[in-house]
């Protein structure tokens, strides 16, 4: 009985770190197809327009909403918190910094894994189901320049952005509540966040999103792209690459801010 | 000639279909093809020829498809050769496979449209990427061959808004748009009423008479004996039969009783 057990358990071990494996190795030489790829002639200039604006700007409304909120959520809990020791004056300081270190390139990120994530590997995936990718190949052209790389580039031009839109946005509802919620003044409130934000905390903060662009767009299109029978491949795909998105922003967040505090704080 | 393949090792007849024949477009030599552990090819052996059109059939999962798919290099063989306008394409890379896929066009089964795109856009793709045409010169060729195909109007169409039917002329015209020498069907008339299945074998037959040879995989045998120069029958991972109608089933009963459906 016992046996059997750990026959099972150690099977499905094994067949999970060969998944694992053979999926890190397909996402490396998606990407070493892409470093080939993005370079060489032809580009389509126009696809990554698009995709900017349907990651980019239709994604916005959710960045903004979300950062907002979460800036006003966090003014009020540690005005709140605070406010019994005395220290309701360092909210500016705490939420400012919170928001343009952490909280807005991985709450952009995970709200575009979602978003944009699931629309990637759904749309990619639906296009192998149906066979548009092996039309793309017959008809002599690239899918990884056609699709892969435009989403990339998107991803990766609009996601910084959308994390500056959502430090500005954040703040802004952290200095809304920090005046009608706990009575402070909006100058000092905006002096303080001045003083405390330096470049690096917005370089820092804003780099990140550079890493989680690349990990959401690059996981969307390899799932996509290798997704297994037919329609309901589909669902169990999209899932995948939102799951994966997701575990690798939040991981890779801790050892990011590990590397970047030992770059430049320490200096 | 029927039988061609179904050879042995030391027979001569393989040695003689070890080279393409100098009349041919298309050879598969000795191709060998699984997925997992299921033998999907055992040993494809033959020849297109010039301006012929070629019919493909076989039972359900018999690999008709992966012989399409591995001559545009969408499949790679296990082992074995294949060779198209005389190149060995079977180890060539991506990039290296895109002039071997502007002569070989590939008629996908549902048409394969891209459904963001339009018609015209669908049509004009491999015309916008392959070729240095200005736009008016590119609307104009698209316009005819919509014409051509009884497509005219819709051009501003979209694919989820056009038929099962109207989605395969597309496919067909928007995969010939470059003049291919080779044209790959793959099941082109399955699942179409016999108004839109005679207007499909008709167009195959211009395509034929305009000089490309093509491949015809299908279940359809009407359709299969209106246009097909000759029969290929594969079973069990082999070419079983290859001929005209006359001879495959002059050569074995099996495949007159697969034809008329009284055997698998």
């Amino acid at each position: 009985m016992l046996n059997s057990v750990t026959s099972a358990v150690s099977g499905r071990i094994l067949d999970a770190t060969k998944e694992l494996l053979q999926t890190l190795g397909g996402v490396w030489l998606l990407f070493q197809n892409v470093l080939r790829d993005v370079w060489t002639r032809p580009s389509y200039p126009r696809l990554i327009i698009d995709q900017i604006y349907q990651i980019g700007v239709r994604s916005t409304w959710l960045v903004l909403i979300t950062a907002a909120f979460t800036g006003m959520v966090m003014a009020l809990q540690f005005g709140l918190g605070l406010e019994k020791f005395g220290g309701k004056l360092y909210v500016p300081k705490i939420v400012s910094l919170s928001i343009v270190r952490e909280i807005a390139p991985v709450f952009c990120s995970l709200m575009l894994a979602a978003r944009v994530g699931a629309g990637i590997a759904s749309e990619i995936a639906s296009m192998v189901v149906t066979q548009q990718v092996d039309a793309i190949r017959v008809l002599g052209t690239s899918p990884i320049k056609r699709i892969v790389i435009p989403r990339m580039l998107a991803c990766l031009i609009a996601l910084p952005l959308l994390c500056m839109l959502g430090n500005l946005v954040g703040i802004g509802g952290a200095l809304l509540v920090g005046v009608t919620e706990l009575g402070l003044d909006p100058l000092f409130f905006y002096q303080k966040v001045i003083d405390t934000i330096n470049l690096t905390d917005l370089l820092t903060g804003v780099g990140k999103t550079f890493f989680f662009a690349f990990s959401i767009s690059l996981s969307a299109c390899y799932f996509g792209l290798n997704v297994k029978g037919g329609t309901q491949g589909v669902g169990l795909t999209t899932t995948k690459a939102v799951v994966v998105a997701s575990m690798s922003i939040l991981i890779s967040d801790f050892f990011l801010t590990k590397l970047f505090f030992v770059l430049f704080e320490k200096s | 000639m029927a039988l061609e393949t179904s050879t042995t090792k030391s027979s001569p007849a393989r040695k003689t279909a070890e080279t393409p024949q100098p009349d041919a477009v298309v050879s598969f030599r000795h191709v060998a093809k699984s997925f997992g552990t299921k033998r999907v090819h055992s040993d494809i052996t033959f020849d297109l020829r010039r301006g012929e059109l070629l019919g493909l059939i076989g039972g359900s999962g018999a690999g008709k498809s992966v012989i399409l798919r591995s001559l545009v290099g969408l499949e790679k063989p296990d082992h074995g050769e294949i060779f198209v306008g005389g190149q060995e394409i079977s180890k060539l890379k991506e990039l290296d496979l895109i002039e071997i896929r502007k002569q070989v066009a590939y008629v996908f089964q549902n048409g394969a449209l891209f459904d963001s795109m339009s018609v015209f856009d669908n049509l004009a793709y491999a015309l916008r990427e392959h070729t240095t045409l200005d736009e008016e010169v590119i609307r104009g060729r698209v316009l005819g061959r919509l014409k051509d195909f009884g497509l005219a109007g819709n051009e501003g169409l979209f694919p989820a808004n056009l038929s099962g039917g109207m989605q395969k002329r597309v496919g067909l015209a928007r995969s010939i748009i470059l003049q291919p020498s080779v044209v790959l069907y793959d099941e082109p008339t399955a699942g179409l009423d016999p108004y839109n299945t005679k207007r499909i074998c008709d167009m195959m037959l211009k395509l034929k008479a305009d000089g490309a040879s093509a491949i015809f995989v299908t279940h359809d045998m009407p359709a299969l004996f209106a246009v097909a120069d000759r029969i290929a029958v594969l079973k069990n991972g082999r070419i079983h039969a290859i001929g005209t109608r006359e001879e495959i089933e002059q050569q074995d009963p099996w495949v007159r009783r697969f034809i008329d459906g009284d055997e698998l």
